[in-house]
């Protein structure tokens, strides 16, 4: 599939930035293609592509066993690499997979987009298929969310 | 690293950038950024790493199409491939098997032997579930278990509804042991059981056309059986 062969090694690497690691990052993309084999499909942009491999990163993360095994994977070095933004929040698989325990799913999704991925306002428009005012809403109310989660997390004892 | 000392270009841009998929006022931009910018670049020049995929599956066992061009195209494919069958039954005349037939050699659930294989099977949506059946959107995962010792490859077998199917690529064993993970995942569809065999070769190249029937499988080959969710 010429799709896979094109796109297979920018999918991987988005995959790892929320996976952290690159064997299962390679297994979801994988099964991404052998999905899109079974229907049929074969003709696609890459910021689809991009969409659906996030979905399926996420539906890992949620999963508690996967979870286990990601961070035990990470062993001490959990942190993603350093974001290189002004704002410059970094989430770090540990924070990410509590995320998915409260955050709801297109709240997660925009997560992985705004501070893994660095997509614009406009990109992240492109690729949920929303308006920028939109996704202009949902960041406000996200940015706002991840904020109080992190500053409780860091107050915990 | 350094920092960008604006709004950083995106991952997903700068793979356009590679791909040569940017409009070119676009591509302009990228590059200015780029050029005043090293924690960008060293994002960029990430993009540049070859990544090994995985394979896909040479044969998709009972992959569905859409769209009356890809049934046409399946059923002239199906004519050549019965035709191309029909031929084999009879230059080969191999026993007629079914699944319902179990493999007389391959051991089936081994637990506490030397060799062992386990499926891990997960659903579209990410969850965990039972692998003693299979339902659509479900993909499954071999894990196999075999002494440190053991050499040679090991390959995936799926027998249902009378045909062999090899959804993964054979594995070369430089180091067994327990619940190694053969590489990529594959999918179960139909109404009939499915025979999911790991079978091993100490060194020699396991041949396909030896592997398609069930019954004679190496000895040191090991089974698990799934059944159609429909069948629970």
């Amino acid at each position: 599939m010429d799709a896979y062969l094109r796109y297979g090694a920018a999918l991987v690497r988005k995959a790892e930035r929320i996976l952290r690691d690159r064997e299962d990052a390679r297994d979801v993309v994988q099964a991404l293609f052998v999905e899109l084999l079974q229907r049929g499909e074969s003709a696609f942009a890459l910021p689809y592509l991009y969409r659906a491999v996030t979905n399926r990163c996420l539906n890992l993360l949620r999963d508690r066993s996967t979870q286990a095994r990601l961070l035990e994977h990470g062993g001490g070095a959990l942190v993603l690499p350093a974001r290189t933004n002004c704002e410059d929040l970094a989430v770090d698989l540990d924070l990410l997979i509590r995320l998915s325990r409260t955050l709801e799913r297109e709240q997660l999704e925009l997560l992985v987009y705004r501070y893994l991925d660095d997509l614009s306002q406009a990109e992240i428009a492109e690729v949920m298929g929303k308006s920028r005012r939109t996704i202009g809403k949902y960041l406000a109310a996200l940015d706002t969310v991840v904020a109080q989660l992190a500053a409780s997390e860091e107050g915990a004892p | 690293m350094t920092r960008c000392t604006s709004q950083p270009v995106s991952y997903l841009k700068l793979e356009r950038r590679r791909l040569n998929e940017l409009a070119l006022a676009e591509c302009r931009a990228v590059d200015a950024h780029l050029e005043r910018c090293g924690a960008c670049s060293v994002r960029y020049a990430q993009t540049a790493e070859r990544i090994e995929l995985l394979p896909l599956p040479e044969v998709l066992p009972r992959a569905r199409a859409v769209g009356a061009a890809a049934r046409w195209g399946l059923a002239f494919a199906g004519l050549a491939l019965a035709a191309a069958a029909l031929l084999l039954v009879v230059v080969q005349a191999p026993r007629p098997f079914g699944p319902r037939l179990e493999p007389p050699e391959a051991r089936l659930r081994v637990r506490g032997g030397d060799i062992a294989i386990e499926l891990v099977r997960m659903a579209s949506s990410g969850e965990l579930l039972a692998p003693t059946h299979f339902a659509a959107g479900d993909r499954f995962k071999a894990r196999i278990t075999c002494p440190t010792t053991q050499r040679g490859g090991v390959q995936v077998v799926v027998y249902q509804g009378g045909g062999a199917f090899f959804p993964l690529a054979p594995l070369a064993l430089e180091r067994c042991g327990n619940q190694v993970s053969i590489p990529g995942a594959f999918a179960l569809e139909g109404r009939e059981p499915a025979l999911v065999c790991a079978v091993f070769d100490d060194g020699g190249t396991l041949d396909r056309n030896t592997l398609s029937d069930p019954r004679a499988l190496p000895k040191r080959s090991v089974c698990e059986r799934v059944l159609p969710a429909a069948a629970r």
